[in-house]
């Protein structure tokens, strides 16, 4: 394999960058093929970078250092205000979540007698679902509410998907 | 303070945003890309990094963002090719300003070979031996291990000093 570093590849590109290269770097250079193409590298490139430089930087117009800093505070107020109209949709997208997951937990208890027969009844977590589903029953007598509550929620948690981003596009 | 703050970046930016906008323009050969990878890295810039550090931080964060920026914006365009064409023909304007013909067309064939390298190629090149930077100061510019960056230099440098040689080699051979 061939190496890919040289022990005095650092002597070598100091040597390059202040122009002045000793007689014993310039021997090994002559020996190294490594150094030898970082002197032939750095020497293209310095070219390249040099006549380049200033027909093209010297007519090209930047913006001033004041626009970037007022653009960049501007930018960072704006993401402030926004962050602050949709703090108080916070509370409200967290209480529709909750509403979510509750109705969720209600339409799996309510439903859990189903369950319970699905399983077989040997197995013993039959008769003990079956149980749990009548104390559940009592409370939660009707399949439709659970669902009306997920319906309500998910269509709240839609509304305020939508307002957030058209804050945000605003 | 935020006086302070603005009058240290000022001074920053006057000394180093021509460097840097020359830098980013090298590596993607087209100016409004260049224009806008500059504008947004300062944006950046400032906004993550409080003007606090030294000059040298400073600036490799800058050159950080920007090389995050560069890779960035090139997987998502494919069109350098394109642009080339047409950029081309603003740097022979801006070349005939002060250049004889031959000249002109020197600089147009490095602009040319350097634009066969690879984006990570070029910017290793361009930071190592157009700036001077050591292998540490890249590694911590472009967030390359610094054994890493030394493989791809040497693999950046073998690849452009090939093209050269092969180049030379078909010069040579013209009548």
């Amino acid at each position: 394999m061939r190496k890919k570093t040289c022990h005095l590849e650092k002597e070598v590109i100091n040597g390059l960058k202040k122009e002045k290269l000793s007689p014993e770097i310039k021997k090994h250079i002559s020996e190294c093929p490594l150094c030898k193409d970082i002197v032939f590298i750095h020497r293209w490139m310095s070219q390249f970078k040099n006549r380049s430089w200033n027909a093209e930087i010297l007519e090209k117009t930047l913006p001033d250092a004041e626009t970037i800093w007022n653009r960049a505070q501007a930018r960072r107020t704006d993401k402030e205000l926004v962050k602050k109209a949709l703090r108080p949709l916070i509370y409200p997208r967290i209480l529709s979540y909750g509403i979510l997951i509750v109705g969720i937990v209600i339409l799996f208890f309510s439903s859990i007698k189903k369950i319970g027969d699905i399983i077989d009844s040997n197995s013993g977590a039959g008769p003990v679902l079956n149980s749990l589903s009548k104390i559940i029953a009592q409370f939660f007598p009707f399949f439709l509410i659970p669902m009306v509550i997920i319906l309500i929620s998910m269509l709240f948690c839609v509304f305020i998907a939508i307002f957030e981003r058209r804050k945000k596009t605003v | 303070m935020e006086e302070q703050t603005q009058k240290i970046w000022e001074e920053f930016y006057h000394s180093h945003s021509r460097p840097f906008w020359f830098y980013i323009y090298k590596i993607c050969g087209d100016r409004n890309m260049a224009d806008d990878i500059f504008q947004e890295s300062f944006y950046k810039f400032l906004k993550t990094k409080p003007v606090i550090l030294n000059e040298n931080h400073m600036k490799s964060y800058l050159y950080k963002i920007a090389f995050r920026l560069i890779i960035d914006k090139k997987r998502r365009t494919k069109v350098e090719k394109r642009a080339w064409k047409k950029e081309k023909e603003d740097y022979k304007r801006s070349m005939n300003k002060g250049g004889h013909e031959p000249e002109i067309l020197i600089s147009l064939d490095m602009e040319d070979t350097f634009k066969l390298l690879k984006h990570r190629s070029r910017i290793l090149l361009w930071l190592a031996y157009a700036e001077g930077y050591s292998c540490n100061e890249i590694a911590e510019m472009t967030e390359i291990k610094k054994n890493s960056v030394k493989v791809q230099l040497f693999r950046a440098r073998k690849e452009l000093a090939d093209i050269l040689r092969q180049k030379e080699y078909e010069r040579g051979k013209e009548p």
